[in-house]
């Protein structure tokens, strides 16, 4: 058996960061999937990329069956619509029992929802203050 | 992980999804080689098979996925196969089931599926072997009765396996009825032509019927 268990993950939006993600993954030997309404949003996943692609709208219950969500040991809702992925999110996690679901956050008002449902996430406007943060501290330290 | 290392064969025209069921095979302690079409899966396992189980996918350049099992099935070629496919309508995948496809795993596909194939592969092989050795113990201890109840299921669980005839030709050997021994290690080789237990049994005998005028 391997070291490290594969996963079966499962990414919505194809965009830049959702297209690096599934490569990354792709990459360590898991089985990823993305999900995303335009077809042309594929063309972002790295060429290295050896998992699977379905083009259709992940808030159609359908199109989280054929990609087997009740499978997934990983749900990672990505899109830039903070109201589809909150309700993908709960989908995976409330009907299909997905041990680890995460989530994109655009806006940071909306993070209590998610964390009501035990919907991991990630704010990039967080990310990067937090980024920023740390770099003007530093830059401080240094005039000291 | 399993105690041995078996091989697979994976047939499929998309590089990444063999590449794929590749690392899973890998990851459960087992080899694998892969190939793009059913002409290849045929030119490998003929005349001698060294696979324990194949994986193929229905759709395929040249030769398809059920070409290919009706070819294996057609050449007497006995496998374990298990389909891997996004496409498929229910015609083709009942008649994959017919000529001895294990198992189907649609598109897009978890580890974990594949770990589940792997064992269901080894287990019709493990299976088989374990009553193989259970009926040839019970044969030389002439417990007959016992050897025939535990060599009975087996026609109709291994249907196309050169095996149950082979069995049941020893017990009939063993029991004195050697026409009708002969006629079961011929069924045998008409299963699987290159089943070489029964072939050598045909061979024993053949010299004998031939003498007394008689023949499969």
């Amino acid at each position: 058996m391997s070291k490290r268990k594969s996963w079966y993950a499962i990414l919505i939006g194809s965009g830049r960061f959702g297209a690096r993600l599934a490569g990354k993954l792709s990459n360590e030997d898991h089985s990823v999937v993305v999900i995303d309404k335009n077809e042309s949003k594929f063309e972002n996943l790295p060429l290295e990329y050896t998992g699977f692609t379905i083009q259709g709208d992940a808030t159609d219950i359908e199109v989280l069956k054929a990609a087997k969500v009740q499978k997934a040991d990983l749900f990672l809702a990505l899109t830039d619509d903070d109201n589809t992925n909150f309700f993908v999110s709960q989908v995976a996690k409330v009907i299909f029992h997905v041990p680890h679901v995460i989530s994109r956050v655009y806006d940071p008002a909306n993070l209590p929802l998610f964390h009501e449902y035990k919907i991991e996430t990630i704010t990039p406007v967080l990310l990067a203050l937090s980024t920023a943060n740390r770099m003007l501290e530093k830059i401080a330290e240094e005039e000291k | 992980m399993e105690e041995r290392i078996a091989r697979f064969l994976i047939a499929d025209d998309e590089y990444k999804v063999r590449d794929l069921i590749r690392k899973y095979v890998n990851a459960c302690g087992h080899e694998a080689e892969c190939v793009s079409n059913g002409e290849e899966v045929l030119r490998k396992v003929y005349g001698h098979n060294p696979y324990d189980g194949i994986f193929t996918d229905l759709r395929m350049p040249g030769l398809d996925g059920l070409s290919l099992i009706r070819a294996l099935y057609q050449e007497q070629i006995r496998i374990p196969i298990v389909i891997v496919s996004a496409f498929g309508s229910v015609e083709a995948i009942v008649e994959a089931f017919k000529k001895g496809a294990l198992d189907y795993i649609s598109k897009p596909f978890s580890p974990e599926e594949i770990r589940d194939a792997i064992k269901t592969m080894l287990n019709q092989v493990v299976d088989l072997k374990i009553s193989s050795s259970t009926v040839k113990g019970l044969i030389e201890q002439k417990a007959y009765p016992g050897a025939l109840k535990y060599l009975l299921p087996l026609f109709s669980h291994f249907p196309s396996s050169p095996i149950p005839h082979y069995l049941y030709g020893l017990l009939r050997e063993a029991q004195g009825d050697f026409d009708e021994a002969f006629r079961h290690f011929s069924a045998s080789l008409a299963l699987d032509k290159g089943y070489e237990p029964s072939a050598k049994k045909r061979e024993e005998y053949r010299p004998k019927h031939l003498k007394e005028g008689k023949d499969e």
